[in-house]
């Protein structure tokens, strides 16, 4: 038997073995991969039905050093195409020009063109719901026009076009005038039992020359994910209103006894959809309850009266109402649910569900939508009224 | 019972069964097939196995300072006895060796060039290392590693609070009552019926009497684990579940807390290979162990070795691939099980009924 001492050798030796000697057998160095930082669909170009993908790679060196300097320098990213017959085989083929393995887990965003969305984009996700180094926190967005040249607009704040898309979709909080939609979420409503697969929309804004690109309003799906419509910004914000998907955002009102405008930042909302059953017919309360504070009045009304204060809460409610009640028109008119009703209905009606499911779309079409929307106003800022001379 | 000098204390044993109960349903979620009914088939499938715990608790506590082999030696006699022993010990061995194929078919996954021999063979070693340390290091690891599960789930589980809605486990019970009961059944069978294998430790604890009650509380924490998992799991994957393969895994995934607290799965893998390590212990301690009464060797030490082999072989060509497991694991293994869990011990304590609860002869160290 060892002693002491040679047991404690032993044990330093075998600890520092497992230190030194571990390793991974998959292993991939950071040297030799190709960091994927965006993905791109777009239709094959000449009647081809191959899947065409554009992967947007950084340039790791390259991203760090560019801080703005002279055009002419190298960007920090380079965008690679391919295509094959699936998602999995035109990201491999990407090898054929690009000296490096694609790395998936730091992907930020998966784009679609416009065209091939209205076609259709059901074939192309399935790879990344399963494939395991593709995360579902990864973003989803359509794109106005071809998805590759967005992936090639002028980069803004961030490094690559694909960081400042994904940024975007994650600053729209503050007006919440665009949907922003993870693999996962997309995954949730496609397999749910029929709200309406729902993406960011980005449309392209021409400044100087440059192509830079712009998030607005939402791509809507129908349950085979065909793309069927887009919804506006007012429309998209009522939507994300009814379904507690709000984050943050200004309502414009006009001043009570007066033509200027006033802004009024909405802080805090929380809604319900409820389905209810009333002699034997179905309908839906929408129920909306947000606090806001007075941010802006630029005409010179006094709002140190109880009336004026009264008149912004309900003017604050009328917009509000409004724009879930534009969401709700547009939904009927696409033919399609975008509330996930249907889910609601079938959450709390199981029975009475089984038998609408087949015709559900024609009893949403002409279901009636109650909206219930509750504002309290908090606080006026640093001013009480505006200042006058 | 000179077989294993070492004697474990109830509180050990709690964990050592909550852990046994865990196992690798922390990504296989037992009874999954109920889908967003899961934590309903748990909770049928624990209430079921509770049933089955009364029979076999039953038998303990008429022969409190044997094991199972040794009473199937005095209830059904020596030559009949050693058949129905085999038999049990198979079905243990089988357990663990399906129990170590999953842990590699779900680090495999993760990492999918690696081959799943690797992860095979090492957690094979590690295993037979403590086997061979005996039941006290098993118990010991148990109380340090469940502790730690505890507070991983905790942690990850309250990282996803926002991300779930209790909305998605409605409507509740929206599935046939046939699917249900399979459901609850297969719960039943794994992993709660595998409380049976237990008899086997009883009599090495240092106060026999607390041993039915650590048993019931370490199954009920594990039983509380599981439908937390499960519940939190459905609602977080909601209508999606249902097409995922380690659901526990795909909810942690999409963990992110302010772009900090991101890409959690790794804890996931950790919490399975920890109390997978325990569970396949457990088994392989069993196995030889049974194996070693039967055989009435003075030592199970010898065996360990080439049973680990045996397991190792058996585990690799027993699926022909990953795929298989769970069709295997939701559709075959409950009916498999019934045999073991079910009918055997039935009928053993039907032949005891006859027999009057023969006692064991005054060779006290027969096993």
């Amino acid at each position: 038997m060892l002693n002491r001492w040679q047991q404690r050798l032993l044990a330093i030796l075998l600890i520092g073995l497992t230190l030194t000697c571990s390793g991974c057998w998959g292993r991939r160095e950071l040297e030799t991969l190709a960091i994927v930082s965006g993905i791109a669909f777009d239709t094959a170009p000449a009647g081809k039905s191959e899947v065409y993908v554009t992967v947007q790679v950084l340039r790791i060196a390259k991203a760090e050093s560019n801080t703005k300097g002279s055009p002419n320098e190298q960007k920090g990213y380079v965008n690679v195409s391919a295509s094959g017959a699936t998602v999995h085989e035109a990201l491999r083929n990407c090898t054929h020009t690009l000296s490096r393995r694609l790395f998936l887990p730091h992907n930020l965003i998966i784009l679609f063109g416009e065209d091939l969305a209205r076609q259709g984009i059901r074939e192309y996700l399935d790879f990344f719901w399963r494939e395991p180094e593709s995360r579902d926190t990864v973003w989803v967005a359509v794109t106005s026009g071809k998805a590759a040249d967005m992936l090639d607009a002028s980069e803004a704040v961030e490094t690559t076009p694909s960081a400042d898309i994904a940024n975007l979709i994650v600053t729209r909080q503050a007006t919440s005038f665009a949907s922003g939609v993870n693999m996962h979420e997309l995954g949730m409503r496609y397999a749910s039992k029929s709200a309406a697969p729902l993406t960011s929309y980005l449309a392209v804004k021409k400044d100087n020359g440059k192509n830079i690109p712009k998030i607005t309003g939402t791509a809507v799906f129908d349950q085979d994910l065909k793309m069927v419509g887009k919804l506006t910004n007012r429309e998209t914000r009522g939507l994300l209103l009814a379904i507690n998907q709000f984050y943050k955002g200004v309502a414009v009102i006009k001043n009570p006894g007066g033509e200027k405008y006033a802004s009024m930042e909405l802080l805090k909302t929380t809604s319900s959809m409820t389905p209810e059953i009333k002699n034997g017919k179905l309908q839906m309360q929408v129920k909306v309850r947000c606090t806001s504070n007075v941010s802006e009045a630029m005409g010179d009304t006094d709002l140190m009266s109880p009336e004026v204060w009264e008149s912004l809460r309900r003017r604050e409610a009328a917009v509000i109402d409004n724009e879930i009640m534009m969401a709700i028109a547009r939904s009927k008119q696409l033919n399609v649910d975008l509330f996930g009703f249907g889910d609601k209905v079938y959450k709390k009606y199981p029975r009475a569900w089984k038998q609408i499911e087949s015709d559900w779309q024609e009893v949403f079409n002409s279901m009636e939508v109650k909206v219930d929307v509750n504002t309290e106003l908090q606080r006026s800022g640093k001013l009480i009224s505006p200042l006058i001379r | 019972m000179n077989l294993e000098g070492g004697k474990i204390s109830s509180g050990q044993l709690t964990f050592l069964t909550a852990a046994f109960i865990v196992g690798i349903s922390i990504i296989i979620a037992p009874g999954g097939n109920a889908g967003r009914d899961t934590w309903l088939a748990v909770t049928g499938g624990f209430f079921i196995s509770l049933i089955l715990l009364w029979i076999y608790l039953g038998f303990c506590r008429r022969y409190p300072e044997h094991t199972l082999v040794e009473i199937n030696d005095i209830i059904l006699g020596p030559a009949l006895g050693k058949i129905v022993s085999i038999i049990y010990i198979w079905y243990c061995f089988h357990a663990g060796a399906m129990e170590i194929r999953i842990i590699g078919e779900f680090t495999a996954t993760l990492m999918s060039e690696t081959p799943v021999d690797i992860f095979l063979i090492v957690l094979s070693i590690t295993c037979a290392f403590a086997v061979y340390h005996g039941i006290e290091v098993l118990a010991r690891c148990s109380v340090v590693l469940v502790i730690m599960l505890l507070v991983v789930k905790a942690f990850v589980t309250i990282l996803l609070f926002p991300l779930t809605d209790l909305s998605n486990l409605l409507p509740i019970l929206d599935i046939s009552p046939p699917l249900f009961f399979k459901s609850a059944y297969a719960a039943a069978a794994y992993p709660f019926g595998e409380i049976l294998l237990f008899m086997m430790i009883l009599p090495f604890l240092n106060r026999p009497q607390e041993g039915p009650r650590s048993l019931v509380k370490g199954m009920s924490i594990g039983f509380l684990l599981l439908v937390i998992l499960a519940v939190r799991n459905t609602a977080v994957l909601g209508p999606m579940g249902h097409s995922i393969t380690f659901s526990s895994l795909s909810a942690v995934r999409m963990v992110d807390v302010g772009d900090v607290l991101t890409r959690m799965d790794i804890l996931v893998a950790l919490d399975l290979i920890t109390i997978g390590f325990l569970k396949v212990t457990f088994f392989y301690y069993i196995v030889v162990l049974g194996l070693a009464q039967i055989l009435k060797l003075r030592s199970y030490r010898p065996l360990v070795v080439p049973m680990i082999f045996i397991t190792y072989i058996f585990t690799v060509s027993s699926f022909k691939s990953g795929i298989e497991i769970p069709y295997y694991a939701y559709n075959v293994w409950p009916l498999y099980s019934i045999p073991f869990e079910i009918i055997l011990p039935l009928l053993t304590l039907l032949i005891a009924l006859i027999r009057r609860f023969p006692q064991a002869k005054s060779s006290k160290g027969g096993g």
